[in-house]
This record gives structure tokens, sequence and C-alpha cells, in this order.
């Protein structure tokens, strides 16, 4: 272990990136200091075999992507949702949307539903439903009203 | 843009590709997250290719993009996967990353074992790493910048880059001292 107040000196010393004085200073310091010398071997070493260290060469037809990506200004893969994914997700949300406002409409009593645009949205198709199915007379009453006030 | 302006900027990336890949690779460490870091920096220098004047300064300008990019991507959230011992391995997969050119039919197949056994400790060694502290090192020790190219390509100070530096060389030390000793 290099002496800690060196070796951020040691570390800088080894690229060749201190002043004159600074490196006669390590210089002597290392004369004397057989740590900071291992040290200063071992990030030697460690340079070496980084600066070595293979890089694999890219996978099949990448350059080709990538300058097609960059010249059209198309995000990387990491970003990028196919097209048919999202209309497929957007078709999906509308889907669960009027879903959960029908549910929701079916759920809740007539007499409190408040006039939003979910009741607007689905209303009358719901309780036209409910018409048909008969299953709720006091709502069946309320939609015939609300029925006949919309024609 | 103009064609002939499209025609220079490919001509560039040609030229200069092996660099670009390689700085690629060495900040993000697999060849998947190379390829998007890539695509992100060429397309970032593409939109301000207008601006770029001289060729020499090509591949510091991409590879500063990619810097940022690359500690961008890395502040925000962390969206790259570092290469873990999950990955291809030259031992598991010899077409996967790292079965490349550190297999060699005439060498001894002991050596080959050790160089990538060391390969993969350095890989995990480095993604362990703080980013700031990965860019360090790649910059200085693997692409061999000087501290003034690195601070400049960083955006910070020359002493942040010596602390950085500094302080990731001693942590690599501790986690390959294995590798490191006198043979």
């Amino acid at each position: 272990m290099a002496c800690p107040e060196w070796s951020e000196k040691l570390s800088a010393y080894l690229d060749a990136a201190l002043d004159a004085e600074q490196t006669a200073a390590v210089t002597r310091h290392l004369e004397t200091c057989p740590d900071c010398r291992q040290t200063l071997q071992e990030w030697q070493r460690l340079r070496e075999r980084l600066r070595a260290l293979p890089v694999p060469p890219p996978e099949a037809g990448m350059w080709r992507r990538v300058m097609h990506r960059a010249m059209r200004r198309v995000p990387a893969r990491r970003f990028a949702m196919p097209r048919r994914l999202f209309w497929w997700m957007a078709a999906a949300a509308c889907l669960v949307g009027v879903g959960l406002a029908w549910w929701w409409q079916q759920a809740t009593p007539p007499s409190s539903l408040p006039r939003t645009a979910v009741n607007l949205l689905v209303g009358y198709h719901a309780d036209a439903m409910a018409l048909r199915l008969g299953d709720c007379p006091t709502w069946h009453l309320v939609a015939s009203n609300e029925l006949m006030e919309g024609e | 843009m103009s064609e002939k302006r499209a025609e220079e900027f490919e001509r560039l990336v040609r030229t200069h590709q092996s660099a670009l890949y390689r700085v690629a690779y060495r900040l993000t460490g697999n060849r998947d997250d190379a390829e998007d870091l890539l695509t992100e920096a060429l397309t970032e220098a593409w939109s301000a290719f207008a601006r770029f004047q001289t060729e020499d300064g090509f591949v510091r300008w991409v590879a500063t993009i990619m810097t940022h990019t690359f500690l961008d991507w890395k502040r925000k959230a962390n969206r790259i996967d570092w290469v873990s011992l999950d990955n291809p391995t030259p031992e598991e997969d010899d077409e996967g990353e790292g079965g490349w050119d550190i297999a060699d039919e005439n060498a001894d197949p002991e050596a080959v074992a050790m160089r990538r056994q060391f390969w993969r400790d350095a890989q995990k060694a480095l993604g362990d790493l703080p980013p700031e502290f990965r860019a360090a090192v790649v910059l200085v020790d693997m692409e061999g910048l000087s501290y003034e190219e690195a601070a400049q390509v960083l955006g910070c100070p020359i002493g942040t880059v010596r602390s950085r530096l500094h302080r990731a060389r001693a942590m690599l030390r501790e986690r390959l001292k294995h590798w490191l000793q006198e043979p």
C-alpha cells in the first residue's frame, strides 16, 4: 500500500503530469519507500494490461444500423419502440379505458351519476344496455327518460 | 443538410470507425450498449455537423459526445447493463464477447485461459467503477489522452481528472491485485 500522502502524486507521476519540483520529490521518495515503488509498478502493469485489453469486433451489420439511424435521427434501439407495438398499445389503452368507463357506469347507481365526460361518452350506450337487459327497474325508468330527452 | 455534407460525414465515420467503436465499447463494456452509444452520439454529431469545421478533431469530438451521453445515461437511470458474469464469456461462448481474438489455436491453452480470465475480471472491475472514474480510466489509461485532453472531453478541471484517476487506479489495483504481482 502506498503512503497516503504520496499516493495521488504517485498516480500523476506515472502519467508524467507533475511539475519538475514535484517529480523530483516523488523520485526521492521512491528511493526510500518500497511500498510506493511496488504500487507504482502495479499501476504501470495495470495501465499496460488495460491498454492491451482486447475489444471484440462489432456485431454484423452494426455500422449499417448505426449510420441508418444516426442520419435519419432515429433513436437508438434501447429507446425506440416499434411502430406496430406503439399502435397495438394505443389500441389496448383505448379499449381498457372504454371498458373501465362502462364498468364504472354499470356499477354506480344512476341517481348518483355525475355529468362527466365519461358519462357523456358511454352513458347512453350503457343505458341502452340496461334497457335491453332489463335488470335494473329504477335505471330502466331513468334511462328511458334520458333516451327520450336525447331524442 | 446537403448531400455533399452527408457524404463527408459518412466518410469521416468510415475512416475513424474502429477508434469510435473502441471508445464506445470501452465505456460501456458490451457490444449492444456500445452500438446504442454510437447511435446516440453520431445522431447528435450529425445534427451539429454543419458547425463542425476540421477533420482533425473528429474522433475527439464524437468521443466527447459519447462520454457525455454515457455519463448522462448513468446519471438519469441505470440504463447500461454492465458486463456481468451472466453475460456470454469466452469460456461459455467462443463466438460471443471475449472469444474473438483471445483464443488462438496455436497458443498454450493455459495462457489462453489466463488471458480470458483476466479479460473477464478486468471487465467486471471496470464495470463496478463509478461511471466518472471509468470514463477517466478509459480516456487516460486506455486511450492514452493527457490530463488536459481528458479534462476537455469530460468538461471538468484537470485536478478532478487527476483525483478520479488516482481513486480509480486504487480501486482497480485492489480488485485485480493477483494479476498485477511480479511474474
